[in-house]
This record gives C-alpha cells, structure tokens and sequence, in this order.
C-alpha cells in the first residue's frame, strides 16, 4: 500500500483510507482494502492516511471516524464509506473512483441479486397459484432491492 | 448491525421464509395461511439482512469474516 500522501490532484483514481494506530476495526480492514486493491491495480490507488497524524487532511476531508474510505476521481470526491465495509462494498467504493461517478447506495451486488430472486420467486408464486397477495411480497422485495437508487 | 449470518445461513432462512409465506398464502390459506406467512416473515427478513437479532443477544453467529478471505488474484 502506498505510505501517506495527499497528492490527490495528480492522481486521476484514488481511494483514501483514513485509519488510525489504535483502530482494531482499521486494522482489520487493512487486508480487506489491500484485497480490492489489488484488482484495481494500474487504475486506482490506495492511500492510507493516518488521521492522528494528519489532522490537517482529516479535517479537508471532513473524516468523523476512522475507518473512512473516500473515493477520489480527478481530485474531486464521488463516494465515501465510513466503518466497516465487506470486499463488496468497497468493490462499489474503488468502481466509484474509477469511474468518476459516485454510487449512491449501500447495497452489495449480491444483496441486491439475492433480493431481485426473492421477489422474482414471489412473482411465479403469484402467477402460478393465482394468489395475488405474493404481488405485495414481489414488490417488496423489489423495493427492498432499488431503494438505494430511487432516494433522493 | 454488523452481519452475522453466513451465506449458508441466509440462503437457508430465505427459503424456509418463502415456503412459509407461499405455502400459508396459497396452500394453506385462512388465519392459519396468514400466522404461517407471518412467521415466515422472520426468517426471510433476517435473511435478506443478514442479521440475526438472537444470534446478536447471544453473541453467537456462523458468519464468519467472509471479507479478509479476500486474497490477491
């Protein structure tokens, strides 16, 4: 992992990973980070930042706690993480910084496809016993897949 | 609400909820059909959120932590 710097503008990708020394929940994710790192290796990079001994960046960054994740894509912020997140999650963070678009949900690529098959279960149950009440139970479902992409 | 459900976990709670819920609402039908798709509720909510409130008072859980088996590829 690279060592700390705040040279964002240079780097069109990045994702800063605000930790502290005694953080067990950073230290728990280092691995995790350097794990997608890895995948996105030539495109986007990982900088860790310690935030005890970088107050001035903790504070340009407006970081509340540590572990944060922020996405930078032409030195411009498009996404941030704060706590804990899964290998998916941050996916979706380093996808952001890639791309220069900011997702703008909480919903792992695998919650969403397990909640898109649960209402789609649901809609041939409906269909195939006639059984109208399971629409709700489909739609639901659904909703509880999107909700992430339709809020304000 | 950190996750505490493994995969196997959730897979097995969402089509135990399912069952319950389809088989109370289509099969069973009556109040008998609607307490049955009510209590399959549960373990199609909790499986889709991959948090079990009793695991988490007993501090129990078959989650282990997925993400640091994450390795360079």
């Amino acid at each position: 992992m690279a060592s700390h710097t705040m040279d964002t503008t240079t780097d069109r990708a990045e994702v800063l990973f605000f930790t502290s020394p005694h953080c067990s929940a950073c230290k728990a994710m280092r691995p995790v980070a350097d794990g997608v790192a890895i995948r996105f290796d030539g495109k986007v990079r990982l900088t860790e930042v310690d935030s005890a001994a970088d107050s001035v960046s903790s504070s340009t960054h407006r970081v509340r706690g540590v572990p944060t994740f922020i996405a930078i894509h032409d030195g411009i912020e498009v996404a941030r993480a704060v706590g804990s997140r899964t290998s998916d999650q941050l996916t979706e963070l380093f996808v952001a910084a890639d791309a220069g678009d900011g997702f703008r949900g909480t919903i792992s690529p695998t919650d969403r496809a397990m909640r898109l098959g649960v209402g789609a279960v649901f809609a041939i149950a409906a269909l195939a016993t006639s059984t109208p009440i399971l629409w709700v139970f489909a739609l639901a479902a659904v909703g509880f897949a999107t909700w992430d992409l339709v809020r304000p | 609400m950190k996750r505490n459900e493994a995969s196997w976990d959730r897979i097995a709670r969402v089509v135990l909820g399912i069952a319950l819920i389809v088989g109370g609402l289509a099969a069973v039908g009556g109040t008998a059909g609607y307490i049955m798709a009510a209590v399959g509720l549960i373990p199609l909510a909790t499986g889709l959120m991959g948090w079990c409130p009793i695991y988490a008072v007993l501090k129990f859980g078959t989650r282990e932590d997925e993400a640091s088996k994450v390795t360079a590829s």
